[in-house]
């Protein structure tokens, strides 16, 4: 048979009925009281829920903020953070011979040589 | 969408829940643990969504609680099959209800003298054997389609399947049914 003409098919009307009857049996007292008690629980689950969310990140937001301190100050300490842009200022700045020899500029200046001539 | 929403929704839906997935296991309290899953998963995630979306979200959330509970007892299945044949064998069931149709078709029988009641019950009960016996995915096409009456899309997004696959489903379920039930004396 065809998809097409199974939609065509019908259930059989005795079967639906039965399912009603079978739906009146099954539910005794007992499972109706269990399944009432299921639906509070989850009705009380579903209101409690977005205030937990907000306690949730206000426990862990001091938390949070220490351990990310921590890391910063671990890495800092370990040299793994880059220096700051004053000190690769400074370091763009010097001149080059300065860093070849960091007396020269010094010596130089002192005899008056480096910019007249002896 | 307020809580007296939720539960008025979830009242309508938790009878035919709690048959669904009797049929499935066969077993109340299973079946009641399944259905009050469902109602947690329903109400923690789905709450702020719009009602209109709750009765396809409830029933695939249920239909996927059945799947994980059949899931997780294959694998204890498993274990247990390697444990009991280094232990004697004792009681084959386990807590399986399979005595649930013969009770629907004795339930509330204190009045039930006549003949004709008790004739009636028994065709109940032939019926509701018949659906559970069907396989899983077409049962739950069939109960989805025909007895909850969510067309096919619906069924189909239920059932995470395509339509053509809940049509061929239902197609089966519907002809195994009246093969059944013929095969018992039962015009369908």
């Amino acid at each position: 048979m065809k998809p097409s003409d199974t939609e065509q098919q019908q259930a059989p009307a005795c079967v639906l009925i039965a399912l009603d009857a079978t739906l009146q049996a099954a539910c005794t007292p007992r499972v109706m009281a269990r399944l009432a008690d299921a639906r509070r629980a989850a009705l009380g689950r579903s209101q409690r829920h977005a205030p937990a969310i907000a306690a949730h990140w206000f426990d862990w937001t001091p938390s949070a903020a220490v351990i990310a301190l921590a890391a910063v100050i671990s890495w800092d300490s370990a040299g793994l953070l880059p220096g700051s842009i004053d000190d690769d200022l400074l370091a763009d700045s010097m001149p080059v011979y300065a860093l070849i020899d960091p007396e020269l500029e010094d010596s130089l200046t002192r005899s008056g040589d480096w910019l007249f001539g002896p | 969408m307020s809580a007296a929403d939720l539960n008025a929704f979830l009242a309508a839906a938790e009878r035919r829940a709690y048959l669904h997935a009797r049929f499935a296991v066969r077993n109340e309290q299973t079946a009641l643990d399944i259905v009050q899953d469902s109602m947690l998963k329903l109400a923690e995630r789905y709450a702020e969504r719009p009602a209109e979306e709750w009765p396809l979200l409830f029933q695939r959330i249920l239909q996927n609680t059945i799947r994980d509970h059949f899931r997780r007892q294959k694998v204890r299945d498993t274990w247990t099959a390697l444990v009991s044949t280094l232990l004697p064998r004792q009681h084959a069931d386990d807590g399986d209800d399979d005595g649930f149709l013969d009770r629907i078709a004795n339930s509330d029988s204190h009045g039930a003298s006549a003949e004709s009641e008790f004739a009636s019950r028994e065709t109940l009960a032939l019926i509701a054997d018949a659906i559970a016996a069907l396989p899983l995915r077409q049962r739950q096409a069939f109960l989805l389609r025909y007895w909850e009456g969510h067309d096919i899309n619906e069924t189909a997004r239920v059932m995470q399947c395509s339509e053509g696959s809940v049509k061929t489903h239902c197609s089966r379920a519907t002809q195994a049914l009246a093969e059944t039930l013929r095969a018992k004396g039962l015009d369908t």
